[in-house]
């Protein structure tokens, strides 16, 4: 079930209406009527992979009972390394398998060895990277005592497919999510309100902009021979919107429905694209996956190296710079493999890592160089020029991403970085290309001034009369119906 | 906490009707003042190409007929109703632009009872059993009189562009804002000839190739059509399904012709055209889809004499009394 459809529409109300109504001085009802509802929204797709999440949280509350067990007498962590394997054998053999074996027939007829390709293919159960690394987190988490011993089957298994998360996040730490869960919700109207009004503003970022660029960014990227520079250009312009405004839109809406549930989820994106640098940007784009990586990657890598470095410099750098570049290139490697089994991936990943890095360089030279020139680091001006180089990174970043393989991604690149970057863009001949625009420039408007809030209209027209307000919301619900794509389109984030 | 969630639940309820004023007022606006090109979930195609809103106009003031031929633009450029007067039958061709079985079981539901046809000829084509019907549900909701069965139509097709579509037509009619509007009898090279059917000036078809295609069931389309079969049986009128001719390298281009007979064959009589006849496609259409008038005057001839024959209209006619 996914949230833009007429099914979740239906589902939404009943689910919100019991779990009030029915369960709401019970908090084991609460937590009951949750769970079954979480189930309910997951085997909407199929129900053999439901088996496959329960089975799964199963297994998760068994080992964190045993890790809970074995502590503190037994901390070698054989259960959590148990827990790990299994976890992480499930995510590979659904999501990697394929990927691995295919690149091994591939590296071996190189070497001259001609092999068969695996004819086994594996569905791709929605969401599972989301929920194993819920799960992984929770099993980390218990073993270090950063989550409080828990017993309860029910909250485990709620925290661990709880449903507005569960497909494509934010990934909510456990320790952060099931302290919630172990408490009673009061109904709180102003947070109702206020998660309505996240849902709104999600659904019209989803399916009147992502869903309306779609179309165009499908055809740029599965055509590009055709087209011209500069429309090439506009096409990954366009995808960098469309995957903003598709996953920023179901993050709010997974944070809004929690809020209709009582429960605060984390913020998962803070307006990314007005970023001054690229750390800045990972600051803000998936938040909670980036966390994940930083707690249970980054840092680990990083405080190991860190005791294994008996030298202050190593091949004439500094030991913290080596120490930085070794766990940045394995946590991109790895976050880029998490995002699919595909070389455009890895390789955006390490696109990434790779201009971090050299961002983390260049920190201390570039504040000499600021204070030689005697420019302020607030210089509006300089501001300007290092977002709009930030904002040309992560274009061509997105071009990786958005390829089907390393070969489209390269002639898609040739494609602009032509004389015809220089024409005007085919796609402004369309009929439709003003009112794109003109919606484009709408939804960034109200992105950009209500940036300092957790949400783009949480805090317009607040104070201000119920009248005012409800016309705002009118009127936004107007240009939902009258824009909105008419076809139901998935969420790009569900594909990983 | 029973008492916050009303005040939330009355809230919500008074919110609702506060959009719903809002709502309706910008469509009006929109619909009213804005270029098309910019209200994309708003299209009122009134006096579209095939003249819907004269045959739904015309179709009002008959009734009692021999024949009701209806179906999608296949039947009203395909069954000429002149030519079945002049062999001796009353009829009316309600055939509408792209109609697929959701639009023909409205059509059904408004006007069978009215015109009470003693046959029914069915037009049947492949893709039109694949479609939403969107096109065709704001052809009628622009073009005939919404009721409930408008609503109905709104449901099977659930789709912004449908509702946003209906609710500005209600919004006309309410105010009456159709009264002066008359669509022309000869729009470009078609000219509407009383009693539904839309002739076409004799132009001849230029061939090209099409890709391979599977039809794809619609299982809306199909469960509708079972209705109409029903409905159609319950009223004990005599029922014909059709599928009229098509240039041979468009029917050639689907791959699931037989899938498509055997289920047509499965709901009653079925005669397949593209089977029966060996037209040109040059000669006897005038584009991929659509017979020129030597060819509608083949095919129509052929399934008089087919029908005939098979005691279809005979039988009918001596039932009254010729």
């Amino acid at each position: 079930m996914l949230f833009n459809s007429l099914e979740f529409a239906l589902f939404l109300p009943i689910v919100f209406l019991m779990y009030w109504l029915v369960a709401g001085r019970s908090l084991r009802l609460q937590n009951i009527i949750l769970l079954i509802a979480s189930y309910v929204f997951y085997g909407w797709w199929d129900w053999r992979f439901l088996l496959l999440l329960v089975g799964l949280s199963l297994t998760n509350y068994f080992i964190g009972l045993a890790v809970l067990k074995n502590q503190p007498k037994n901390r070698n962590g054989l259960w959590l390394l148990t827990g790990l394997f299994i976890n992480l054998a499930v995510l590979v053999i659904f999501k990697y398998y394929n990927f691995f074996i295919d690149s091994f027939v591939e590296v071996m007829s190189i070497m001259g060895y001609n092999l068969q390709k695996s004819s086994l293919v594996f569905v791709l159960p929605l969401g599972i990277s989301f929920y194993i690394f819920l799960s992984l987190s929770y099993l980390i988490d218990v073993f270090k005592t950063e989550l409080p011993a828990n017993k309860s089957l029910l909250e485990v298994l709620l925290t661990l497919s709880f449903f507005p998360i569960i497909l494509a996040g934010p990934i909510q730490r456990p320790r952060l999510l099931l302290p919630q869960i172990k408490q009673r919700r009061e109904f709180d109207f102003a947070l109702v309100v206020d998660g309505l009004k996240q849902i709104l503003w999600g659904l019209f970022a989803k399916i009147v902009i992502a869903d309306n660029l779609a179309p165009y960014v499908d055809e740029f990227f599965s055509h590009s021979y055709l087209y011209n520079g500069s429309t090439l250009l506009l096409g990954a312009i366009f995808f960098t919107i469309q995957i903003y405004a598709d996953f920023s839109g179901y993050s709010n809406m997974a944070i809004g429905i929690g809020k209709l549930l009582g429960f605060n989820l984390m913020k998962n994106f803070s307006y990314p694209y007005f970023s001054r640098d690229i750390t800045e940007f990972w600051k803000k784009w998936h938040i909670s996956l980036t966390e994940w990586f930083r707690n249970y990657l980054f840092l680990p890598i990083s405080f190991s190296l860190a005791l294994r470095m008996n030298r202050d410099h190593r091949m004439g750098l500094k030991a913290d710079y080596i120490i930085y570049i070794i766990a940045s290139i394995v946590t991109w490697l790895l976050t880029g493999l998490w995002h699919g089994a595909n070389y455009t991936f890895i390789l955006w990943g390490l696109f990434n890592g790779f201009f971090l890095i050299i961002y983390h360089l260049f920190k201390k030279p570039r504040k000499k160089l600021l204070k030689t020139l005697g420019v302020d680091n607030n210089n509006i001006l300089f501001v300007a020029i290092e977002s709009f180089f930030t904002i040309l990174l992560i274009i061509c970043g997105w071009i990786l991403f958005r390829s089907d393989n390393i070969g489209d991604a390269l002639s898609y690149y040739s494609g602009i970085f032509d004389v015809s970057i220089f024409t005007i863009p085919e796609f402004l001949g369309r009929r439709e290309a003003l009112l794109i625009i003109f919606l484009i420039f709408f939804f960034f408007v109200f992105e950009y001034f209500g940036r300092d809030s957790s949400y783009p209209i949480a805090s317009y027209f607040s104070g201000k009369k119920r009248i005012v307000r409800w016309a705002f919301y009118s009127i936004l619900l107007f240009v939902i119906g009258m824009y909105m794509h008419t076809s139901e389109m998935p969420f790009i984030y569900l594909s990983f | 906490m029973k008492k916050r969630l009303l005040h939330l639940i009355q809230d919500l309820f008074a919110f609702i009707l506060f959009a719903t004023v809002i709502y309706l007022v910008l469509i009006y606006l929109w619909g009213t003042y804005v270029p098309d090109n910019y209200k994309l979930n708003l299209f009122y195609p009134l006096g579209s190409p095939g003249h819907t809103f004269t045959r739904l106009n015309e179709v009002k003031r008959t009734n009692n007929i021999d024949i009701l031929f209806i179906g999608s633009s296949h039947a009203y450029r395909g069954f000429d109703t002149r030519i079945f007067l002049k062999a001796g039958f009353k009829s009316f061709n309600l055939g509408t632009s792209s109609q697929t079985p959701i639009q023909t079981k409205i059509l059904l539901d408004r006007y069978l009872d009215h015109l009470s046809p003693d046959l029914i000829v069915l037009e049947v084509y492949p893709a039109t059993f694949s479609m939403d019907g969107i096109e065709s549900s704001l052809d009628l909701i622009a073009n005939d009189r919404n009721d409930w069965n408008s609503l109905k139509m709104c449901i099977a097709t659930p789709n912004m562009k449908v509702l946003n579509t209906l609710l500005y037509s209600c919004m006309r009619e309410l105010f009456d804002l159709n009264r002066g509007f008359n669509e022309h009898i000869r729009i470009g090279n078609d000219t509407y000839i009383s009693g539904g059917y839309v002739e076409k000036e004799l132009l001849y078809f230029k061939q090209i190739e099409h890709p391979r295609t599977e039809i794809i069931f619609n299982e809306t389309q199909t469960e509708i059509f079972d209705k109409i079969i029903s409905l159609i049986k319950g009223r004990s009128i005599s029922l014909v399904l059709v599928n009229a001719p098509i240039t041979k390298a468009l029917y050639n281009s689907y791959t699931n012709n037989l899938a498509f007979d055997s289920l047509m064959i499965s709901k009653g009589k079925y005669y397949n055209f593209n089977q029966i006849l060996n037209l040109h496609d040059s000669l006897n259409f005038y584009d991929p889809d659509h017979l020129n008038q030597s060819g509608v005057e083949i095919f129509n001839h052929k399934l008089i004499e087919i029908m005939q024959k098979d005691g279809l209209i005979r039988t009918f006619k001596d039932s009254i009394g010729e």
